[in-house]
């Protein structure tokens, strides 16, 4: 039924693959878990950033990376609250390994050009908005390497000798967001160097920046797309849902 | 989901990774407890019960579509827990209640 034009649509319509970070590290006595899996308006925290990447366009590709001991609970989040298809992934023993993790998991589909741009996003993020999403995925494909941040006001930067000062002037500082894009091939490229070099990244973009060859470029972030790292942004991202009408757009 | 959770997340007074008792009305966070410090954050009284009464109404409102979801998804496990959801709902309610109240 598909004639030659529409096989060629299909050969060039860009796909990206989308990973959603939910290793946690969390370790102490007394607590019961991880905190993207802590409920948040009706869903898990989790969910609500995997259904925003389910709902964009151009991901084709949804991978949850887990630690393994939350792979039950992930498997069950999954199947109750996101409508679409996730793949779980294993995580590592830190943030750059789960990342590497999942690359290998996609490593197939990027080296046969099935998938264009990964966007890696921290799973304790659950307002990133599809817009930014796909703007932030936009951006990786026109610029190599694509990050979301927000102009750090009234910041200061560590002094060896004078203790705090004010930003240097010519420069701004920015708070980085994710999700953070990336083209597909150097961002493979540039882990499986890593991992030959024994090198651990902070995030993904320290490690392209090492490795990758590309320039980040930095979008516009969205405020609303805040970490939960405090329970006071637990009250506040449920306050936000609730004003959105409990959908993130 | 049970009506309190305890998992790691930065102190608002203290600054330390410690572990945080959260205790949940329903779908809302009605407060929350270092264990490490014992600070508390939790909503305004009158705040609380009015969201909380909001949000009963949208749980009850979405409820038939995510129950025929389930049903969709899953005939013979939604079939088998019905039972129990149902019989075990008011005493639910009742301890969303008691949380409300309480805080």
């Amino acid at each position: 039924m598909a004639g030659p034009g529409y096989r060629h649509l299909v050969a060039v319509t860009p796909v990206a693959a989308a990973v959603v970070l939910a290793g946690g590290s969390g370790t102490r006595v007394g607590g019961d878990g991880n905190k993207v899996y802590l409920p948040l308006a009706g869903r898990r925290l989790v969910s609500w950033a995997l259904q925003a990447f389910a709902d964009v366009a151009t991901v084709r590709r949804l991978v949850l990376v887990v630690r393994p001991a939350d792979r039950s609970l992930a498997e069950e989040t999954v199947d109750r609250e996101v409508r679409a298809k996730v793949e779980i992934v294993d995580g590592g023993p830190s943030r750059h390994h789960s990342e590497y993790q999942a690359l290998a998991h996609l490593a197939p589909a990027i080296r046969h050009g099935a998938v264009d741009v990964v966007a890696i996003h921290d799973g304790a993020r659950p307002l990133a908005g599809r817009r930014l999403i796909a703007d932030t995925i936009d951006a990786a494909r026109v610029y190599g390497a694509a990050v979301p941040g927000l102009p750090l006001e009234d910041a200061g930067v560590p002094h060896p000798t004078a203790g705090v000062v004010a930003e240097p002037a010519g420069r701004r500082l920015v708070r980085m967001q994710t999700p953070q894009a990336f083209r597909a091939g150097p961002l493979l490229d540039a882990y499986e160097c890593a991992a030959r070099d024994g090198f651990v990244g902070t995030d993904t973009s320290a490690c392209m920046e090492q490795y990758g060859g590309l320039p980040v470029h930095c979008l516009a972030g969205d405020p609303r797309n805040i970490k939960v790292t405090y329970p006071q942004d637990l009250f506040l991202a449920e306050r936000l849902l609730a004003l959105a009408d409990y959908r993130v757009s | 989901m049970g009506d309190v959770h305890r998992v790691e997340l930065v102190c608002d007074s203290c600054r330390q990774l410690s572990v945080h008792e959260l205790r949940y009305a329903g779908r809302l966070l009605a407060s929350s407890r270092c264990t490490s410090c014992g600070y508390r954050v939790r909503h305004e009284e009158g705040d609380l019960r009015s969201a909380y009464v909001q949000d009963l109404e949208q749980r009850l409102l979405s409820k038939p579509g995510r129950m025929a979801r389930r049903a969709i998804r899953h005939p013979v496990r939604f079939a088998a827990s019905l039972p129990g959801a149902v019989l075990s709902k008011p005493a639910k309610m009742l301890a969303e209640i008691r949380t409300i109240l309480r805080r």
